[in-house]
């Protein structure tokens, strides 16, 4: 026997095992159970929940994670359901719920629900239908526009606890210093306010322009779109290559490019990196979600605390901008569904939302919270207004994520943004390519 | 040898056969479960039509592999993949090389720095990917004030399309490169000093007795390096996932995730699983061909 032979065997091991090693890691990804499935396990003993756990996925850390895990002894006190967090970090929620849900074995009760995700859940039938589980009027008791995002094809399919829009932010002193007296109102106001804020010397942007190849990017850009007078979708119509669109990406580059009123390195930045920016006191104006309010209001984590305001988003043709869910559903595979109803109706009761508007200044679902608030003489005017104007811009909002295959649609716009921000392609080409790519999305 | 020795030995070969296969038959039945049933479940899912979720609508036969291979982000994916799969391989091997090279002489502080160059093995891609996106960072990233230290004005390393090409590579050379120095280490530490002395007193200088003595040996070791470091390239997605999520504008797109956002975002997993297998199969003819080059000569009599 050659000495060789063992060597060779031990190569070829070497070579299978990397082999094999791979196509696991390739293909476990996709191999997977069987679908859902009619999994109705559906038995009604309304009342009779007590001594059953139920299970929220829910994102990691979030600030309305901790709130409601926080509080979520108190509805255990009252109905006797125990409760579980199962956390799972905001990167690879969507991914997981997608497994969970398509794996039907009911492990998971309560979804937290990101607004992009809902049609598409629903329309798989992940998410239970709820409208048979609430009456009339506690339908009544939210505002129109934040059942109508959790809507689809006329079906609720959860409850809201937060529906929000951005917000313009700006920094009073910097204002002040500047001579500017009122926040912008309109798009040209924006523009040239930014570029009158920027200051070089002293390291302070007028705005920042996100421009990551990202999801929440694309939230912004939604918002342009719709101020343009744009949409994606027209009912069915993908309406993407219109003149309203092309003046909303000229209206981003004009800013970025042209006047450099954003950071050169804005083309990379996504959410976390205009917060830290403002946070820091490194950014005259943003747009950003109410979340940021109270953060940049704690001197421990802010610079700014107190040197800023918030008013509505600048109008362009149109005074509007999409508005974003986050909320609770039911798995429609959950054992449990009874137990997690009463769950879900009870973190948008009345008092809860009371004290979560009052814990994260943010807008309120329900109307007759926003007016307890305003009642509440331990808040803060300038807390009170700021609830006003959230709640302002919620009423100004459309639903954009109609459609299943939102996700998919929000990918490829991450594609246009990035690609026109960073100048490799220009806002005519990138939005004749991008009305093909999202044909053929909406045409699967 | 007689007869019954020679029955007394088959009877002895069936018996250990027997019990070859009884004592591996769990990890047989666990590899069947875990490694066979998803290939042929994604095998399924590849040649039929994707309605919704993991259901399967009609037979398509090879239509989700034509779809994939006439998509033309499936063909830049592939184009960035190989570009990056080349050249991080080619980094890693030289820096491998000539850290291997000096960690292998007995120089004082050698073993302290053996193991500092393991230290990155030890960490999560996810979390290294993080970490590098802050040091990449235009503002705040220690990478651009260094260089503004030596007077050179940073580029936007995430927000151009060579800058994140070439921040991605760095990640990932990082990461992957104590690999490539271990395995040298371990295979230079088995070399004989024998054929060194030869060469020394043949007159050889350093380079002829790299290039003639240790790079022929360490032949083996270079060969197990590029089938695990290339299969391991070729499914790059953690630090392409967080430094870039694939931009700008697509130019770091690989295949890994294309194939992700192919299958979860988009639902399309057909298609999705049929890339895998492009990709799978793509890992082994390129793993083949290097095996027949690089095999030493005796075995290919």
């Amino acid at each position: 026997m050659s000495l060789g032979k063992p060597a060779k065997s031990w190569r070829k091991t070497v070579v299978v095992l990397a082999i094999s090693a791979l196509a696991i890691s390739l293909l476990s990804a996709c191999g997977g159970k069987e679908p859902a499935g009619n999994a109705n396990g559906a038995f009604s003993d309304s009342g009779g929940n007590e001594g059953k756990t139920i299970t929220i996925a829910a994102e990691a850390g979030g600030p309305y994670t901790e709130f409601y895990k926080k509080l979520s002894p108190e509805f255990t006190k009252q109905t006797g359901i125990n409760v579980q967090f199962q956390e799972i970090p905001h990167d690879n929620m969507y991914e997981r719920l997608v497994t969970e849900a398509a794996a039907g074995t009911g492990a998971i009760d309560i979804f937290q629900t990101d607004q992009p995700w809902i049609a598409q859940f629903a329309k798989q039938g992940f998410l239970e239908p709820i409208d048979g589980r609430l009456t009339e009027e506690e339908k009544k008791e939210f505002a129109p526009s934040a059942l109508e995002a959790v809507s689809y094809e006329g079906k609720i399919y959860g409850l809201p606890y937060l529906v929000h829009t951005p917000i313009l932010y700006y920094r009073t002193d910097l204002f002040e210093k500047a001579g500017l007296t009122k926040a912008p109102e309109t798009w040209d106001e924006f523009r040239e306010y930014a570029k009158k804020l920027t200051d070089n010397t002293n390291g302070i942007s007028g705005t920042i322009v996100e421009g990551k190849q990202s999801g929440e990017p694309v939230t912004h850009l939604m918002d342009r779109f719709l101020q343009a007078g744009g949409k994606v979708l027209d009912g069915d119509k993908v309406v993407v290559d219109s003149p309203e669109n092309l003046n909303a990406f000229k209206f981003l580059t004009g800013i970025q490019l042209e006047d450099k009123s954003s950071p050169a390195g804005a083309v990379s930045y996504d959410n976390a990196d205009a917060h830290n920016m403002f946070m820091q006191g490194k950014v005259a104006m943003i747009m950003n979600w109410p979340y940021m309010y109270t953060l940049a209001n704690d001197p421990a984590q802010s610079k700014v605390a107190g040197k800023f305001a918030v008013a509505l988003q600048p109008a362009g043709k149109e005074k509007t901008s999409a508005v974003w869910s986050w909320g609770h559903g039911i798995s429609s595979s959950s054992k449990n569904k009874d137990a997690a109803m009463e769950f879900v109706k009870w973190a948008t009761s009345q008092q809860v939302l009371e004290q979560f508007g009052k814990q994260f200044i943010n807008p309120v679902v329900k109307p007759a919270a926003v007016e307890a608030l305003n009642a509440d003489s331990t808040m803060k005017e300038e807390d009170k207004e700021a609830i006003a104007i959230m709640s302002e811009a919620v009423d100004y909002g459309q639903n954009v994520t109609t459609t299943p295959v939102f996700p998919a649609i929000q990918e490829r716009l991450a594609l246009s943004l990035s690609k026109i921000m960073t100048k490799q392609t220009t806002p005519e080409e990138e939005l004749k390519a991008a009305q093909k790519d999202i044909e053929a999305i909406v045409g699967q | 040898m007689s007869v019954s020795a020679k029955k007394r030995n088959g009877k002895h070969d069936r018996s250990r056969r027997t019990a070859g296969i009884l004592l591996t038959l769990p990890a047989l039945l666990v590899m069947a479960a875990t490694v066979l049933y998803p290939i042929l479940s994604s095998f399924k899912l590849s040649i039929y039509e994707s309605q919704g979720m993991m259901s399967t609508g009609a037979f398509v036969g090879l239509d989700n592999y034509w779809k994939v291979l006439q998509s033309s982000q499936f063909q830049s994916s592939l184009r960035n993949t190989f570009g990056f799969v080349s050249v991080t391989i080619i980094v890693e091997l030289i820096i491998g090389f000539a850290v291997a090279l000096v960690l292998n002489r007995s120089l004082p502080g050698t073993k302290f720095f053996r193991i500092i160059f393991t230290l990155p093995l030890m960490i999560a891609p996810v979390v290294s990917g993080l970490q590098w996106r802050w040091l990449f960072a235009d503002q705040y990233g220690v990478v651009n004030a260094l260089l503004e230290l030596v007077g050179i004005d940073g580029p936007l390393w995430l927000g151009t399309v060579w800058g994140a090409r070439t921040a991605v590579l760095i990640a990932n050379v990082w990461l992957a490169t104590p690999f490539v120095i271990l395995i040298l280490l371990a295979a230079m530490s088995s070399l004989s000093e024998d054929l060194y002395e030869a060469a020394r007193l043949d007159g050889a200088n350093a380079f002829q007795t790299f290039r003639t003595i240790t790079l022929p040996l360490l032949k083996p070791a270079i060969l197990m390096i590029l089938v695990v470091r290339l299969s391991d390239a070729f499914r790059v997605f953690d630090i392409v996932y967080i430094l870039t999520q694939s931009g700008p504008g697509g130019s770091t797109e690989v295949l890994s995730t294309y194939i992700y956002k192919n299958t979860f975002t988009g639902l399309q997993f057909g298609q999705g699983s049929a890339a895998s297998f492009l990709v799978m199969l793509l890992i082994m003819i390129v793993s083949f061909v290097l095996f027949r080059l690089l095999r030493p000569r005796e075995d290919r009599a």
